[in-house]
């Protein structure tokens, strides 16, 4: 039957991707009221369903006291925040900060510090659009050149906003983009086009969501193979072997 | 007929406030080619600003232009529902012409309100399908507009009308709101249309209201339709249920005729 000829062209070509997922989350947040609470075995399952080889880790508030899942191809996101100390383990892979949420400048003297901690590491900050303004990210960018700075298309999708992050991402080549909810028609042809398929990044923000609909967005996008592959996870496995142990 | 893969039962045509590359009609055939989506059924935009008659002609150029492969269905703005009939009447007379499509949000006029009820009057007596778009209860407030419990008392009194729930009751409450309603109505529809990205959500819904109620939809170029593919062939189904999914239902919705030119 043509439909399962398909299904398995689109399994192999999947597989052939290599994905890594930048989005995983452990835990759950009242923000996704449909979504299963996020285990390793869930995380695991959805990811031998999608392909996804490996995976940095986050954790929703209320279960950053659980230890971290030992699974080789596993890393984590830390949570920095302003006034405290960040002293990531081995692990962890990359930063986050949440400035709206937890009410705090990302211009400010304590926030600069993480900044340059993170520069000095070569450990790259994720940030969701929706917990800075798009000026203080530019400012924060331009101001740190060195930082690589993934913002992610989370916890609203972007769609609305390309006018504005489009030029951001011409302006500062340190602003790269997760995919996980970035689903304006043509998007990811044009940012490779336009500034290269280093500047994006697979996310799957499971379990609320579903690997399969970012990594549509790859596998049918109209751009070289090679292209697909550094989305996919060509690009987070490098920023990853760059941090300094 | 033969050989359709997928049909897009659920995309619109127009101009965009915001990036989208390639949403002129020509991009869309484009990459309707590239997905192997065979037809897809338009609601012009212009049907939401009350521009009738050009949502008229631009819907008929698109038909005409694509070979027939992009169908349309006409808006109903019960804000003005005179001018609204009067061109939803001549679309009638329009190879092309599938259904009726209203969007409470987009008009501000809850999905319950008395001035709907000439439209489901119309489609009940013309024998016409009726999409709606609906919604959850959201950070947005007029999506409240679109909840699917609204239309609880139109699913009762107009039960030969095939209704479809656009987007499937979105993202939170509507949701269920949706389900409850395709499964309480034989003739209540669900479609996948638009950024229901939640995993799992393709199997939820056939777990509770059947494959046979489920239409695949894009909501393109809104959203760009590779959103969907991929997740709908490896969603963990049975063949015979992607099919429904994929092609079947929408033509038993909104092209019955073809339907049966397929079985033949």
């Amino acid at each position: 039957m043509w439909i399962d000829e398909k299904e398995t062209e689109i399994r192999e070509s999947l597989d052939k991707l290599d994905l890594f997922d930048a989005g995983a989350w452990l835990g759950s947040t009242p923000a996704f009221p449909l979504m299963e609470r996020g285990t390793p075995e869930l995380l695991e399952r959805i990811h031998g369903e999608s392909y996804i080889k490996g995976a940095l880790i986050s954790r929703w508030p209320g279960s950053e006291g659980e230890s971290f899942p030992a699974r080789e191809s596993w890393y984590a996101i830390e949570t920095a925040l302003p006034g405290q100390d960040f002293n990531p383990s081995e692990r962890v892979k990359a930063a986050r900060i949440f400035p709206a949420s937890m009410g705090f400048s990302p211009l400010e003297g304590e926030a600069r510090r993480i900044f340059s901690i993170l520069t000095d590491k070569k450990m790259p900050l994720f940030l969701m659009h929706t917990e800075i303004s798009f000026s203080d990210l530019d400012t924060l960018a331009a101001e740190h050149p060195g930082l690589n700075i993934v913002l992610e298309s989370q916890t609203k999708k972007i769609l609305y906003h390309m006018g504005t992050v489009l030029p951001m991402m011409q302006r500062r080549p340190n602003i790269l983009l997760e995919i996980s909810n970035l689903c304006n028609q043509g998007i990811i042809e044009y940012i490779v086009k336009n500034f290269g398929p280093d500047r994006l990044v697979f996310g799957s923000f499971a379990p609320a969501s579903d690997p399969l609909v970012p990594a549509g967005m790859i596998l049918q996008a109209g751009i070289p193979e090679d292209a697909k592959r550094e989305i996919a996870g060509g690009n987070m496995r490098r920023m990853i072997s760059e941090v300094a142990k | 007929m033969s050989g359709i893969r997928i049909i897009d039962s659920h995309m619109h045509l127009g101009e965009w406030d915001f990036f989208t590359h390639g949403a002129g009609l020509k991009g869309i055939l484009n990459l309707m080619d590239r997905l192997e989506i065979g037809r897809a059924y338009s609601t012009h935009q212009l049907w939401f600003a009350a521009r009738f008659k050009e949502a008229r002609e631009e819907s008929v150029r698109a038909y005409h232009e694509s070979d027939g492969r992009i169908p349309f269905l006409a808006g109903f703005d019960p804000r003005y529902p005179a001018d609204s009939l009067s061109e939803i009447g001549l679309c009638a007379k329009e190879e092309g012409f599938l259904g009726i499509k209203i969007h409470p949000s987009f008009h501000e006029t809850p999905a319950d309100d008395a001035g709907y009820r000439v439209i489901w009057e119309y489609v009940e007596s013309n024998g016409l399908p009726l999409l709606s778009h609906t919604w959850s209860d959201t950070y947005n407030p007029i999506q409240r507009l679109s909840q699917p419990k609204l239309f609880e008392e139109y699913a009762d009194k107009y039960q030969s009308v095939k209704f479809v729930l656009g987007h499937s009751g979105g993202p939170g409450n509507g949701r269920q709101q949706a389900v409850d309603l395709a499964r309480k109505h034989p003739n209540v529809y669900l479609d996948t249309a638009g950024d229901l990205f939640s995993y799992g959500f393709l199997k939820y819904l056939v777990e509770n209201v059947g494959a046979h109620k489920i239409l695949f939809g894009t909501d393109q170029p809104m959203m760009d339709p590779r959103c969907q593919v991929v997740r709908t062939y490896l969603a963990g189904l049975d063949s015979e249920s992607k099919e429904l999914i994929f092609y079947k239902n929408a033509l038993a919705v909104y092209e019955p005729r073809l339907l049966e030119e397929e079985k033949c």
